[in-house]
């Protein structure tokens, strides 16, 4: 091969290793060699490199197998039954599978959390209802009766033999006939002090005294005060549904609007298309249906990148591109427990399902809100959301990482 | 993966590629196996970029895989594959007008006597990094490739000297560098 040209001994040497010599030039190398000391050390060094150079092929990530697979569609084909488990590896790598895994073990914590908060503080909830039950309204309209011993700070039932039921002025013998078949209620002004078995008011049935009570004085001294709960006087009228009043409706919705800073994946560098002013701006609004939890519409803008590949002219092509989003969705809000941080925050977990115009979109975030105001909260969030999208018979997806900020105004 | 695959062919497993069953699949996977890490390698040793190195790699696979559906036929398997990766390649460096490292300007790390073999293996990782790109091409071809000087003649369309004296020249550049470090462990394996 090399016959017609002049090989120094190195360049033999080089063309040795490859296995390129002839045989002819190999006897004349190793002739030479024999008797040329640096020769052969070069030979050393060269096959030295060669060696290491051949040890440092690399593997490629097992992930671009998975994603190959993916874009083939050869991930859902399975070679034969020895593949399943390969197939099944290849699926736990799969994107959709691990969003899913982690939405998971987000309502999981989220779960979790509200079991902890019930059992170490008392659910707020439950709470709330007593506060509810406490007001003056219900007191006044509520038909089951309710069977009160005032001993103060008691927690025996009373030896007292005055009951009051209610602030009814029924005969007692109405009031017997009516109560003494009924099981014994809680008070939830002395809900602490004053359930009273139902056999001990059996007992004491035909001894009842029945006296006016001026409720405004007990409502005063009742633990509950300390809710400060407004207590207004009220009129009974078992006729008159209650209807909440349009201003304690509107309390419970709250619009919330935050500007969104984050970084798109996959990381290409495109600029953004456009750039109008609601980009990376969500608004939201908000209906708190008890202490805890809320449910929300949601929308806004944003970018994603994109990478998806497409057929044309009988070649494969990658198109990239930071594509401007508009979205909304489908809020649950779920707030914890205050937490007095050098300033009183209120955290909070919230998963969004949504869409966009090309397909459907998810988001989740932490984040807490710091009240600034009665009406008024300032809003600091981590945000991820995560885009699917499908182009020519295949799915491809975008995600977002991002650092939520804004206000929440109370209606 | 089917041990009867492993005794077949590139070519006869690139024609199975098309088929709809489970074949196919593991005719890809066979394929795979067989040329990942070199392609792969290649992609990092040319590109010098670990992103975009994936993006050919996936992209040279799929182009097999695709281009099986449409033709059955083929003589040299590792020349497609190979030659397909080196177009990716050589496009994506025309876009990116990839900087190449001055290979006698470049400062090379100074190790301690004591270094180890890793160390050593980053050095040579560097110093391929850092040949001009006509003498590493041929040689990652030689080295990761396994192909021959008239097999890299014909894919890099020059004569097979000039692909022996690109070859020896990087080779020369490597030794120039590694020398040192390699005489000292010869030496201390010597003295052991």
């Amino acid at each position: 091969m090399f016959d017609k040209e002049y090989l120094s001994s190195s360049q033999k040497l080089s063309a040795f290793l490859d296995g390129e010599l002839p045989q002819n030039d190999v006897q004349s190398l190793f002739y030479e060699m024999a008797s040329d000391t640096e020769l052969q050390d070069e030979l050393r060094t060269m096959v030295s490199v060669k060696e290491m150079t051949k040890s440092s092929i690399i593997m490629p990530p097992p992930a671009l197998k998975s994603s190959l697979d993916a874009r083939l569609g050869l991930d859902k084909i399975l070679a034969d039954k020895s593949m399943k488990k390969i197939a099944g590896a290849s699926f736990f790598n799969n994107r959709l599978f691990q969003s899913g895994m982690t939405a998971f073990v987000a309502a999981f914590i989220t779960y979790m959390l509200m079991l902890t908060t019930t059992e170490e503080t008392g659910n707020p909830a439950m709470l709330a209802d007593k506060s509810v039950v406490k007001s003056s309204q219900e007191l006044h309209s509520a038909t089951i009766p309710v069977v009160s011993s005032f001993a103060k700070n008691s927690t025996q039932p009373s030896n007292d033999n005055t009951l009051t039921v209610n602030n009814r002025k029924d005969t007692p013998k109405q009031q017997r006939s009516n109560y003494t078949s009924t099981s014994v209620a809680e008070d939830n002004i002395n809900a602490n002090y004053t359930l009273i078995p139902q056999d001990l008011v059996s007992s004491q049935i035909d001894d009842v005294q029945y006296t006016d009570i001026n409720y405004s004085d007990y409502i005063q001294m009742t633990p509950l005060d300390k809710f400060e709960l407004p207590v207004t006087p009220h009129q009974y009228n078992k006729n008159t549904p209650i209807q909440p009043k349009r201003t304690e409706i509107l309390n419970k919705f709250s619009l919330e609007m935050k500007y969104n800073q984050g970084k798109s994946y996959p990381n290409l560098d495109i600029p953004v298309e456009t750039e109008p002013i609601i980009n990376n701006v969500t608004v939201g609004l908000f209906y708190k249906y008890n202490e805890l939890n809320s449910l929300g519409i949601e929308f806004g803008q944003e970018n994603y990148y994109q990478r998806y590949f497409f057929k044309e002219d009988e070649l494969v092509k990658r198109y990239e591109q930071n594509w401007m989003a508009f979205w909304g969705g489908i809020t649950y809000n779920h707030d914890f427990a205050k937490v007095d941080f050098y300033a009183p925050l209120h955290p909070y977990y919230r998963f969004m399902i949504g869409g966009t115009q090309i397909g459907p979109l998810f988001k989740s975030s932490v984040g807490a809100k710091l009240p600034l105001s009665d009406k008024m909260y300032f809003v600091l969030a981590l945000e991820g959301s995560y885009l699917v999208y499908h182009f020519q018979d295949r799915s491809y997806s975008s995600s977002r990482l991002g650092l939520s900020l804004g206000f929440s105004f109370g209606l | 993966m089917p041990d009867n695959l492993k005794n077949i062919t590139d070519e006869i497993l690139y024609g199975m590629l098309s088929n709809t069953d489970g074949s196919g699949k593991g005719a890809f996977d066979e394929i795979y196996t067989r040329y990942a890490s070199n392609i792969y390698s290649y992609c990092l040793k040319v590109m010098q970029n670990e992103d975009v190195a994936q993006d050919i790699f996936q992209e040279a696979f799929a182009r097999v895989y695709e281009s099986a559906q449409k033709n059955k036929s083929m003589v040299n398997f590792a020349g497609f594959i190979i030659t397909i990766t080196r177009n990716l390649c050589l496009n994506e460096k025309a876009k990116k007008h990839n900087q190449n490292l001055d290979l006698d300007n470049y400062q090379f790390p100074v190790y301690d006597k004591s270094y180890a073999q890793k160390e050593l293996m980053d050095l040579l990782q560097i110093s391929i990094d850092a040949l001009a790109f006509e003498f590493k091409e041929p040689f990652i071809l030689k080295e990761y490739m396994n192909m021959s000087y008239k097999e890299i003649a014909s894919e890099l369309n020059i004569s097979v000297s000039t692909v022996r004296i690109r070859i020896y020249r990087a080779r020369q550049k490597l030794k120039e560098i590694m020398a040192p470090y390699i005489n000292d462990i010869q030496k201390g394996e010597n003295n052991v």
